[in-house]
């Protein structure tokens, strides 16, 4: 098993919110030097859930041969990585570690729609997300005094002409 | 005008409280980028910020898990 979207298919004109599944066995590398100074891979299961933003299904393009279509939106992603690491030498695969973790996350994505022009809607063909930082409370909070001073000094000042304006 | 200000500390301070723990959150992925495609593979590539605790503790810095399918990251 891998990704599954839902919808698979939308019309065009129609409003949706994409719900897709990344689940089944993983595989890849990490960037961490084993104590041996050796590769590291790793293996497990994922099972990842990502939920778009709403989204609507522009008109079909005209000409059969149109390519795909591009839909921006936000997306949030939880989900689990349950996965093994093992040092790959010459010796052949340790396992180095093991862990189960729940992961989050989300950002701005791009949804591919592949027009069908034989049964006139489309079809979902991928997910392309870019997480994005959350902002450190901190650093909200300077940015917000700052609004707050920045509006105080407006409205003094506003205050003071008033007053010398009547005094006139 | 202090009724203004009043106003607008309570809204920083809520807007601080409700960040917090998304933020404080160990494992959100706050580098990186997730693609799938319908052919059934995706890519996790986890780019940076990976606590030092997650994953067993083994420190890792970056990481690329595919998912199923035979994308490669």
């Amino acid at each position: 098993m891998g990704g599954t979207f839902n919808p698979e298919v939308v019309l065009p004109g129609q409003q949706f919110t994409l719900a897709a599944t990344f689940a089944g066995d993983v595989g890849g590398e990490v960037g961490v030097p084993s104590a041996g100074g050796h590769d590291v891979d790793v293996r497990g299961t994922s099972d990842l859930r990502v939920t778009s933003g709403r989204l609507m299904a522009p008109p079909l393009p005209g000409g059969a041969e149109a390519g795909f279509i591009e839909l921006t939106t936000h997306f949030s992603m939880s989900g689990v990585l349950d996965v093994a690491f093992f040092e790959v030498s010459d010796a052949g695969r340790h396992p180095i570690g093991a862990s189960r973790n729940d992961v989050f996350g989300r950002g701005n994505a791009i949804i591919l729609l592949q027009p069908l022009f034989e049964t006139g809607n489309y079809q979902v063909a991928a997910f392309d997300g870019t997480f994005e930082p959350v902002p450190e409370p901190s650093t909200i909070v300077l940015l917000g005094w700052g609004v707050v001073i920045l509006a105080t000094r407006t409205i003094s000042r506003r205050a003071a002409r008033a007053t010398v304006s009547r005094a006139d | 005008m202090r009724t203004l200000c009043t106003v607008l500390a309570s809204l920083l301070v809520s807007l601080g409280l409700s960040l917090s723990p998304a933020w404080a959150d160990p494992f959100r992925v706050q580098d990186g980028t997730l693609r799938g495609d319908v052919n059934g593979g995706a890519v996790l590539n986890w780019n940076g910020g990976i606590p030092s605790d997650a994953f067993g503790g083994l420190g890792l810095s970056s990481g690329a898990f595919t998912i199923g399918g035979d994308l490669q990251p």
